[in-house]
């Protein structure tokens, strides 16, 4: 008798117990997030060509220089991705010159992201006080945006954007494929993005 | 948590009164079984629950009691993708809801005075409870935190081993008034599997 409660008890101890949250384990990688937006008044089935912009440009506050470098192999990886999910979904490339309905752009920005957690009460002498723990990494921001070319301002060459692709990832820890990695968040942005289907 | 176990403390430390007639402690294994619009969150059955509860009876067949539970409602999706109107956010999540409720009790036991080792039961509890729904996706977290008002009916069995032990299943359907993040009320089924300590005959 006396063990099968111990059993119990234990079992409801283990279990309760365990970790659940995701700890200094978790993949760097498992943490990306993917967001597209899109105007929805837009046919992208009634448009078949694009243009893609041929470097992934680095973002930053005017005047100032990018504290981040963008390899040769980046560009490339961003780029051919792009290329390859556009083709999959049925749209030809061309160039700027040909009047594509959408040209597509890239580039790069990299943020910090605080944690601030507050601990439970310190008691010392005087009086309580909570303590804080502050915590900071970078994170790599990638951009995508589709631009409708053939309803530019022809004045101010200005053209809406009508698909919005944020890759957001954090840059720390050792990712085994980084460029593996950018690919598949670049497919997931197209993957969600059905409405650029163009196939029937 | 600091308050959650000291609560534990004083209901287990109830056990350590000598069971006189008609006292009970009862350790339970918690199963939460979510049902809308918790389930829209976790879908996935808690089996990380448990709850500690004294009950004392007044008459022969009545009990009235308090009790301490916490169930841990957890789910991983590797890839999941939230569809809104003309945008969407695909990450990887891990998502909880931590319930913790404080419940007065009653319970109707009409087979007590029986010599039978199978007594069915039937009671209702209500009372405080906390709730804590957390949704980790990518490098962001959401949470909230609340405390509200709970209530639940519950039918369950008592296999009596012994005048002073007993197995334990029990059903409970908890309903947390505003419990969910989006004001919605927040229920559960809980089902109880544990040890009843005490006096389970009537003189």
């Amino acid at each position: 008798m006396h063990r099968l409660i111990l059993s119990l008890l234990a079992t409801i101890g283990l279990l309760t117990s365990c970790n659940l949250y995701p700890g200094s384990d978790a993949r760097t990688d498992t943490l990306d997030m993917v967001s597209t937006l899109y105007d929805d008044q837009i046919d992208f089935k009634s448009m078949q060509t694009y243009a893609l912009y041929d470097d992934v440009v680095p973002i930053v506050e005017d005047g100032s220089t990018p504290n981040f470098t963008i390899t040769a192999e980046i560009k490339n990886t961003i780029l051919s991705s792009i290329e390859a999910n556009l083709a999959a979904y049925g749209w030809q490339k061309v160039d700027t010159t040909d009047n594509p309905d959408l040209i597509f752009g890239s580039g790069i920005t990299v943020t910090v992201n605080t944690n601030i957690y507050q601990s439970f009460p310190i008691y010392g002498w005087g009086y309580p006080y909570y303590g804080y723990t502050v915590s900071s990494y970078p994170v790599g921001n990638l951009i995508i945006v589709a631009l409708d070319h053939k309803d530019r301002d022809t004045v101010t060459n200005v053209a809406p954007t009508v698909w919005f692709g944020l890759i957001q990832g954090p840059l720390t820890g050792g990712v085994s494929d980084p460029m593996g990695r950018l690919d598949r968040d670049i497919s997931q942005a197209f993957e969600q993005s059905t409405y650029l289907n163009l196939n029937p | 948590m600091k308050n959650l176990i000291l609560i534990s403390a004083f209901v287990a430390s109830l056990s350590l009164k000598s069971f006189g007639q008609g006292n009970e402690f009862i350790v339970t294994w918690n199963f939460g079984i979510p049902t809308a619009p918790l389930s829209d969150i976790v879908s996935k059955t808690s089996l990380q629950g448990w709850a500690f509860e004294y009950r004392r009876a007044m008459t022969k067949t009545l009990s009235v009691g308090g009790s301490v539970g916490l169930n841990v409602f957890h789910q991983e999706h590797d890839k999941y993708t939230w569809h809104f109107d003309d945008f969407a956010i695909t990450a990887h999540d891990w998502r909880f809801a931590h319930v913790v409720p404080l419940t007065v009790n009653a319970h109707f036991n009409p087979l007590r005075n029986m010599q039978t080792p199978w007594q069915v039961f039937a009671g209702a509890g209500m009372g405080a409870t906390y709730v804590n729904e957390e949704i980790w996706a990518g490098i962001y977290s959401f949470r909230q935190e609340m405390w509200g008002f709970h209530f639940y009916p519950e039918v369950g069995v008592r296999y009596v081993m012994s005048n002073q032990t007993a197995l334990l299943l029990s059903t409970q359907f908890m309903t947390v008034l505003s419990g969910h993040y989006t004001g919605e009320n927040l229920h559960y089924w809980n089902v109880r599997l544990g040890f009843s300590f005490g006096t389970h005959r009537s003189e």
